[in-house]
């Protein structure tokens, strides 16, 4: 189809009271030689929206270029149809918010319309470079794999099959339940949250297998999985049998184990009357809570943290074992009257609701409650343990004897087994990236569900520790995000973070010299090699990074939106001012996700920012190629900031670990710069964060400044 | 092991004083709002914190060697401060009443005055003796004292028997007071040994009648202001009523003894009747305002039997006292000493179980406060008024 580009100008929200718009309209005719440009004081109007329309009907106008506020703002509004792209101009947040207003007379400021035209020149060019995009196709299956049969994978089934997706549920054990269905009794669900309930997970355990839906595979494990979202391969070992099925998306939900007490030499764990809470639940489920010579226990200590929080075995919390304490605790009470239970603890850790659950416990005159750090547990001749305790609430270091103790031990996840649950037949390995302590990755602030591997969800007590009703909360998210990934997969869309991009990667392979930058450093295992060693693209893993095109050294990689050629068009698209001037440029290329949105900030609190800057918006910060540098170096840009989240342990990156990757890259870019005989300091990356808008301005003030120094580019204007 | 303290949870302990005035205890978390709400704590070891500590976890031997628990005025400035209504000042409360329980001798008579029935015999015993007393004096007479005018309550017993009944429970209170406190500084010793920041034994008496006198230290609470006129009241109605007893006895036995003064009945103006009129008056009227606070606040404070008995004593004791004097002006023959026999019964329990029974504060606080400046402990008390 025939291209038409129409220019809109938007001269609403005080736009028209730092530039002139009819001017800024003529630069669209005149300089960008656009077939239509218009201005309109209320674009996003009903009226504004159907001047566009009409031109659409009656122009064929296809491609719109709205130059107004920011691309975060009105995208629903401005959704032109399928037939037609739209490119937005954000000359609201970018120039007029940002950039000197009208002076007194109604005067206009130079520098502030310079800015605008040249915005205009920017985005046409990007605007005629357009590709169109287009969705994936493939057969995609709507069946959910869940494994492992615990209360998680169990509720996640559930979810799915009520949401009439069909599962199949694979456990390795012969019976589903997993951990919590050997419990005696489980912590409260529903209010009044005082006491420990009866164990109802023999009943969800019947609910699963008599649903029409699921379909439960037991004593199997997955011996290997291919594919991607929507058309998973999946390859079982069931009693040594194969069985193979296709699947939509992946749930992994193979839990948890408690630490193993036997590590925890220094809490007595030789002793015969000291063991570990796994092993007291079992005692109490048997209705014999005793001691191994067959005595009663009536003094019985509880030492929390066993284990937990401390760097040579668990350095986190489980969350879990305070509450499982006070549970157990009320077995002890409720099996003798006589008996008491003291726990000592370093903080009582029973958030919400729970608390009314450690309340009664507390409220119990035969629990006993200290806070304490255990420094010694030792055996007394009549087998009894003598627990020691240093910085109790007493005020002085105490000592108790009980008849037994035991040690509330923290969660480890199942991936710490040494088997895998997955057996993923990816380039990158047959797991789950992991974040730390065998957790796997999951940017786990913004997007708890998500893995580094696209259609596959970790769940439950394998994500993060978690108890039985986070679990099955857990389980309920995650089983909708498995859903959505099977509809937008299904649409040919990006599943996460760019829900519903409609943009892939391409490779020009010709010119592919199979360094195979691009496949070691895509962060979601998306691409696997042909025979040659070029990069495979599984568009269904991807996520429309674009960190491959910023990591391939031949800038084959290219996006119908963005790409190495739409990047240096878009820079090089106004006459650079020359040397003489006085108006340096500096550009400055920034991340959508973290840093465009501190910009869009700063210009709501109408933050005057430095009128010699030209603002790039990229997907990620990962998707910076060194090209960019050059290319803008050789056009005469005095300087080049990149702006994008903090890498490192905390890191920000929807994208796991792309400012990390650009920042690597940027480091390399000296050589380059030097070859070219300027300055490196013109290069310099930036974390940046929403609560920094403030400290913007002078960031950039601060970087022009120091170009100064260097006095102009010396490329400019060859 | 050395310096380390060895703990002993103590479940009926702690299940005893939670049917005894600390049903909240347990409620406690430690946060020490309370420590820094009390306007009566030391700065160093601040209580009531540790306390609801050792209470909760039943370290019986801390508590009953906790000079801290009687420098508590019971203003439930704490109580009131609490975040999770644990009561701190009635668990100190109740901690009184068990350490009172704990010295007490014999221990049979405490446990008594904890319970209903306890109390049925405890009464039983002066209502029998008093009545067999009376029977024994007046059965020749054909009981005429009931219809000779004017009303003499000594004809229905006579001082001289009167003090013949009294003398021997008094004593037995006396020795019973002295056991019982020289246990109760022994054990305070033990705890807090004596330091070189503390005052001589004399300055130290001084000093706490002085500032037992001035209630100094219900001064400084917020929440029960009225305390510190109410009990005041009652405590200045009590010393002046025990002056007045022992005027009358003394002036009886100088008459038995041939010197020419005035006996009972005396007559309105006499200076130790104005006196008695007065602290009755005065120790009717806190009284009154106690047990006005008291129901008032009834929803923080929860009295054990234990404490109502006392107050409940204190009162009807007042009470007869001023309806003997009414109804004898009134002539009301039989119900002035069926008055004056109730009258006689309430003294009665009161001196003779004084160390078992909540009375027995007026032993162990002053005790535990001279002990507190001798210790030095003292020295550490905010003086914020
Ligand atoms: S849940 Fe409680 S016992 Fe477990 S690690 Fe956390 S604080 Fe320690
Ligand atoms: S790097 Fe990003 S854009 Fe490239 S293939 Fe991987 S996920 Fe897709
Ligand atoms: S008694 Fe109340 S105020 Fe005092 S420590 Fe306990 S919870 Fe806190
Ligand atoms: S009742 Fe008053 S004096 Fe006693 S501990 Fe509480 S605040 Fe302190």
């Amino acid at each position: 189809m025939e291209s038409k580009i129409g220019v809109y100008i938007c001269s609403g929200c005080d736009i028209d009271q730092a530039l002139d718009v009819d001017e800024l309209v003529k630069v669209a005719g005149k300089e960008c030689k656009a077939p239509v440009s218009k201005t309109h004081p209320f674009l996003c109007s009903e009226e504004g929206v159907q001047l566009m329309k009409e031109d659409q009907k009656n122009e064929g106008v296809n491609r719109f270029m709205i130059a107004a506020c920011s691309q975060r703002y009105h995208e629903a509004t401005f959704d032109m149809g399928d037939d037609s792209l739209v490119v937005r101009a954000p000359i609201r947040e970018y120039v007029a918010w940002t950039q000197k207003t009208k002076d007194e007379n109604g005067e206009f400021d130079e520098d502030t319309q310079l800015a605008g035209e040249e915005y205009l020149q920017m985005y046409y060019a990007k605007i005629k470079k357009h590709g169109i995009p287009e969705a994936f196709e493939q057969d995609t299956s709507k069946n959910l794999l869940v494994i492992g049969g615990g209360v998680s994978g169990m509720t996640a089934a559930m979810e799915a099959a009520n949401a009439g997706y069909s599962v199949n549920l694979v456990e390795k054990e012969d019976h589903l339940g997993g951990f919590c269905l050997d419990e005696y009794k489980l912590i409260p669900a529903q209010a009044p949250f005082r006491d420990p309930q009866m164990n109802s997970v023999s009943e969800a355990v019947s609910a699963v297998a008599s649903n029409n839906l699921i379909t439960v595979h037991a004593s199997s494990f997955v011996v290997s999985i291919s594919g991607q979202p929507g058309e998973f391969q999946v390859k079982l070992n069931t009693d040594g049998g194969f069985k193979e099925f296709k699947s939509g998306a992946i749930i992994m939900a193979t839990g948890s184990h408690p630490y193993d007490a036997e590590k925890l030499t220094e809490l007595g764990i030789k002793y015969e009357n000291v063991i570990s809470s796994a092993e007291f639940e079992q005692m109490a489920k048997s209705g014999k809570i005793q001691r191994k010579d067959g005595k009663p226990a009536l003094n019985i200590g509880f030492i929390q943290c066993a284990g937990s929080r401390t760097p040579e075995h668990l350095p986190y919390c489980s969350g879990t074992c305070c509450m499982d304490s006070l549970k157990q605790a009320a077995y002890i009470r409720e099996q003798n009257p006589d008996a008491k239970a003291h726990i000592i603890y370093r903080d009582i850790r029973t958030p919400g609701l729970y608390e009314d659950f450690y309340r009664t416990r507390q409220d119990d005159p035969g629990v006993f409650l200290t806070q304490g750090d255990v420094v010694g547990v030792n055996e007394t001749e009549n087998k009894n343990i003598a627990i020691d305790v240093d910085n109790t609430l007493f005020g002085e270091p105490v000592t108790m004897e009980m008849d037994l103790v035991v040690l509330a031990v923290g969660q480890v996840p199942s991936t710490m087994k040494g088997e895998s649950a997955l057996n993923l037949q990816y380039r990158q390995g047959p797991d789950l990236p992991e974040l730390k302590y065998g957790y796997p990755d999951s940017h786990f602030i913004c997007f708890p569900y998500e893995t580094r591997r696209t259609g596959i969800y970790a769940v439950g007590s394998v994500r993060q520790p978690m108890d039985i009703n986070d679990a099955k909360l857990d389980a309920t998210g995650a089983a909708l995000k498995a859903i959505q990934a099977i509809e937008l997969t299904d649409q040919g869309k990006t599943v996460h973070p760019r829900v519903g991009d409609l943009t892939f990667p391409e490779f020009a392979l010709s010119r592919c010299t199979s360094c195979k930058r691009c496949t070691e450093e895509c962060p979601f295992g998306v691409l696997e090699e042909d025979d040659k060693g070029m990069p495979l693209p599984n568009p269904a893993r991807c996520r429309s990074c674009g960190i491959c095109m910023g990591s391939c050294p031949v800038q084959i990689i290219s996006f119908k939106d963005s790409s190495p050629n739409i990047f240096k068009e878009m820079m090089t698209s106004y006459e650079m001012p020359d040397e003489f001037d006085e108006k340096p440029r500096v550009l400055i290329f920034v991340c959508e996700n973290d840093a465009l949105p501190v910009f869009d900030m700063a210009a709501l609190e109408r933050l005057k920012i430095n009128t010699n800057v030209r603002i790039m918006p990229m997907r990620c910060l990962g998707g910076t190629n060194l090209i960019y540098v050059t290319d803008a170096l050789s056009f005469g840009y005095d300087g080049i900031m990149f702006m994008g989240c903090a890498f490192g342990d905390d890191y920000q990156c929807h994208f796991v670990n792309g400012s990390e990757l650009a920042n690597m890259r940027l480091s390399k870019v000296q050589e380059t710069i030097g070859r070219l005989n300027l300055e490196p300091e013109r290069v310099r990356q930036y974390a940046i964060s929403m609560n920094d808008y403030e400290k913007l301005p002078k960031i950039i003030d601060d970087f022009v400044e120091e170009l100064e120094d260097f006095g102009p580019n010396p490329f400019k204007g060859m | 092991m050395t310096g380390r303290v060895a703990v002993n949870t103590d479940l009926n302990f702690v299940q005893g004083l939670m049917l005894h005035g600390a049903a909240d205890l347990k409620k406690c978390y430690q946060c020490s709002t309370c420590t820094v709400a009390c306007p009566l704590t030391p700065n160093d070891q601040p209580f009531p914190r540790k306390e609801m500590l050792w209470a909760q976890w039943g370290m019986k031997d801390k508590l009953f060697r906790d000079m801290d628990l009687w420098l508590c005025h019971n203003c439930n400035d704490c109580t009131d401060q609490c975040p999770r209504g644990a009561k701190p000042g009635e668990v100190m409360s109740a901690l009184r009443n068990q350490t009172i329980e704990h010295y007490s001798y014999p221990q049979a008579i405490s446990k008594a005055a904890k319970s209903a029935r306890g109390n049925v015999v405890l009464f039983l015993i002066p209502m029998v003796l008093i009545a067999l007393a009376i029977a024994m004096k007046n059965i020749e007479s054909g009981f005429a004292f009931l219809t000779a005018k004017p009303i003499v309550y000594a004809n229905m017993l006579p001082v001289n028997f009167i003090d013949i009944l009294f003398l021997p429970p008094v004593l037995f209170a006396v020795f019973n007071s002295y056991k019982a406190i020289s246990n109760f500084i022994g054990g305070l010793k033990e705890q807090y040994p004596p330091t070189d920041r503390g005052e001589n034994l004399l300055p130290a008496v001084k000093g706490t009648i002085q500032d037992v006198l001035s209630h100094i230290e219900f001064k400084k609470c917020g929440t029960n202001k009225s305390r510190n006129i109410s009990h005041r009241l009652m405590m200045y109605g009590f010393i002046g009523l025990f002056i007045t007893t022992n005027a009358v006895f003394v002036l009886h036995w100088l008459n038995e003894f041939g010197f020419d003064v005035q006996v009972t009945p005396l007559p309105f103006f006499h200076p130790v009747k104005i006196l008695g009129n007065v602290s009755a008056f005065a120790a009717f009227a806190g009284i009154y305002l106690i047990v006005r606070d008291r129901v008032k606040n009834s929803g923080t404070s929860i009295l054990s039997l234990f404490d109502w008995m006392f107050i409940g004593n204190m009162f009807f004791t007042v009470v007869t006292g001023i309806l003997c004097q009414v109804f004898r002006v009134g002539d009301h023959a039989n119900l002035a000493f069926l008055t004056y026999y109730i009258h006689l019964v309430m003294v009665f329990y009161l001196l003779a179980y004084a160390p078992q029974t909540k009375f027995g504060h007026i032993l162990y606080r002053p005790a535990a406060m001279i002990y507190s400046r001798y210790s030095g402990r003292n020295i550490d008390i905010f003086r914020n008024l």
